[in-house]
């Protein structure tokens, strides 16, 4: 380890998961800056690093100001505790019923890209959403959606989530004066203050269809971001999400839901923090280089059909595998070939079932043969083991490497 | 400078820096001694804690980009809604503050 990352290392003591690598990433791009800075004002590599760590000050002084801004208050310290006696079987919390889901399209993934849907945008993308659709035209930019939609998505009843926090023991109070409908003040047992938590900060997230529904991946995201709680899922269908001592069941007998496809968006967030230089593309705005990356990573949603093709595995029933797929669309292979998708599937009697739409021709064992291969053209895949489910913010994975896997071509 | 009147003002300090655009540790550090002439002199290990402190308290938003040079992204804030509101807030506060303060100078 160098002294840098020995530094970074101890910088961010007594953070934890993705705040850590957040937080190391924030210095690391830091200690960057200073270093191409030193360097071309002459100093040599070893003189800069060391210049650029004294700017920054004592590690230990760095690594104990980001602890009192993201310590666990002492409150969570207790429901951290909780979780543990959760994991080990002991129900603190009763849990409601279930959370009525529905998979539909998103509405950008119907590829109607009128007024209306300009307008669903947040407002400062407004303008540049009109203006790329009439340089574009609108029914090209359909075209090309059409040909790269994401799949249905997995919609969680906002009225029964509520209901179901309600009746795990949370207080939940609308927000007065509040121009949302969808703000909420959440209290949850043990603790003193409020969460503010407004469902419509989701963006584009909510549907109506018996009410209003939220796009559980989004939900899950927004959820880790408001709530220092600990937060994990457990089980495969209707699974259970736990928030600090608290248990929801996500899905009902009649509605049912699948862990796989809140477990997708996670694991992509993880793999974005994990692996920057994996998932950087340059974003163009009409023509012009932005400065900004993004690789777009779709996801497979997961039916628990036993259909299409098949990865054999060696596990037990339900480890959850990730799924990381170059996505080349050979008719539009300029626009697309930077695609990547995602599938998050439980081990069931020892396969993998991708389902339709997902045929990779072959296994690679690298991020970086993924992305070579990406590169070239044609369906690869890297396998992933999700190995802990411990808390949804600090999910890890290890690669399966190709000898192990037997690529199964779909039934005719 | 008294460090306690950085640390007492510190957030509003760098509020006022971040209301002329998106910018980044080191960019905020040279350009709010620049412009005080290196009467505010930050040191770094208070600036990000405090960075995300304003973050947490939902003022600011940050967002890694990449620099043109290429290497690891840094982390670039922006006010929010929120923070442009609490800038304006603290900004009255302050010239209400030093006028006070200045009355009451004048007449001792």
């Amino acid at each position: 380890m160098n002294r840098t990352e020995r530094y970074l290392k101890r910088a961010t003591l007594g953070l934890w998961g993705r705040r850590r690598r957040e937080a190391q990433m924030e210095l690391r791009g830091i200690v960057e800056d200073k270093l191409w800075r030193f360097e071309h004002l002459g100093l040599t590599p070893d003189e800069a690093e060391r210049r650029a760590l004294a700017e920054l000050g004592p590690a230990r002084a760095v690594a104990g100001g980001l602890s009192r801004v993201h310590i666990v208050p002492v409150g969570v310290q207790g429901a951290l505790l909780l979780g543990v006696l959760g994991m080990l079987g002991v129900q603190v919390v009763a849990s409601a019923a279930g959370v009525r889901a529905t998979m539909q399209m998103p509405s950008y993934g119907k590829c109607n890209f009128d007024e209306a849907f300009v307008k669903s945008l947040p407002a400062q993308e407004q303008q540049a959403a009109r203006n790329y659709l009439t340089r574009v035209g609108r029914s090209s930019v359909e075209a090309l959606c059409r040909e790269t939609a994401p799949g249905l998505l997995t919609y969680l009843k906002i009225d029964d989530f509520l209901g179901a926090l309600k009746s795990a023991g949370v207080s939940v109070t609308p927000k007065d004066g509040s121009k949302s409908q969808y703000r909420y003040l959440l209290k949850f047992p043990g603790e003193v203050f409020p969460i503010d938590f407004d469902f419509s900060k989701i963006g584009a997230g909510i549907v109506k269809q018996d009410g209003d529904y939220i796009e559980a991946g989004l939900l899950i995201s927004f959820l880790k971001e408001y709530f220092s709680f600990p937060i994990s899922i457990r089980g495969v269908e209707n699974p259970t999400l736990r928030i600090s001592d608290v248990n929801v069941q996500l899905g009902t007998a009649t509605t049912p839901f699948r862990a796989a496809n809140v477990l997708a968006p996670v694991v992509t967030e993880q793999l974005r923090v994990d692996q920057p230089e994996q998932f950087k593309v340059l974003i163009k705005e009409n023509g012009v280089d932005t400065g900004r990356f993004y690789a777009r990573i779709g996801t497979g949603p997961d039916s628990g059909a036993k259909r299409g093709v098949s990865l054999t595995v060696s596990a037990p029933d339900n480890t959850f595998y990730g799924v990381l797929l170059s996505q080349y669309n050979p008719k539009a292979p300029g626009m697309h070939s930077d695609l990547y998708q995602i599938a998050i599937r439980p081990a069931q009697s020892g396969r993998l079932w991708l389902g339709s739409g997902l045929e990779p021709t072959r296994l690679v064992g690298s991020f970086a043969d993924l992305q070579k291969a990406h590169t070239g053209g044609g369906q690869v895949a890297l396998l992933l083991k999700i190995t802990s489910g411990g808390d949804l913010r600090d999910v890890k994975y290890e690669i399966v490497p190709p000898a192990q896997v037997q690529l199964v071509p779909a039934r005719p | 400078m008294d460090a306690n009147l950085l640390r007492g003002h510190l957030d509003l300090i760098l509020l006022g820096a971040l209301g002329g655009g998106a910018r980044y540790g080191s960019q905020i550090i040279s350009e709010v001694e620049d412009q005080t002439q290196g009467y505010f002199q930050f040191r770094e290990g208070s600036l990000y804690p405090a960075l995300h402190r304003l973050e947490k308290q939902g003022w600011v938003r940050g967002e890694f980009q990449v620099l043109p040079r290429g290497g690891s992204p840094v982390k670039f804030y922006a006010l929010t809604a929120a923070g442009q509101s609490e800038l304006r807030r603290r900004r009255e506060e302050f010239a209400r503050f030093t006028q006070a303060v200045g009355t009451v100078l004048e007449g001792a």
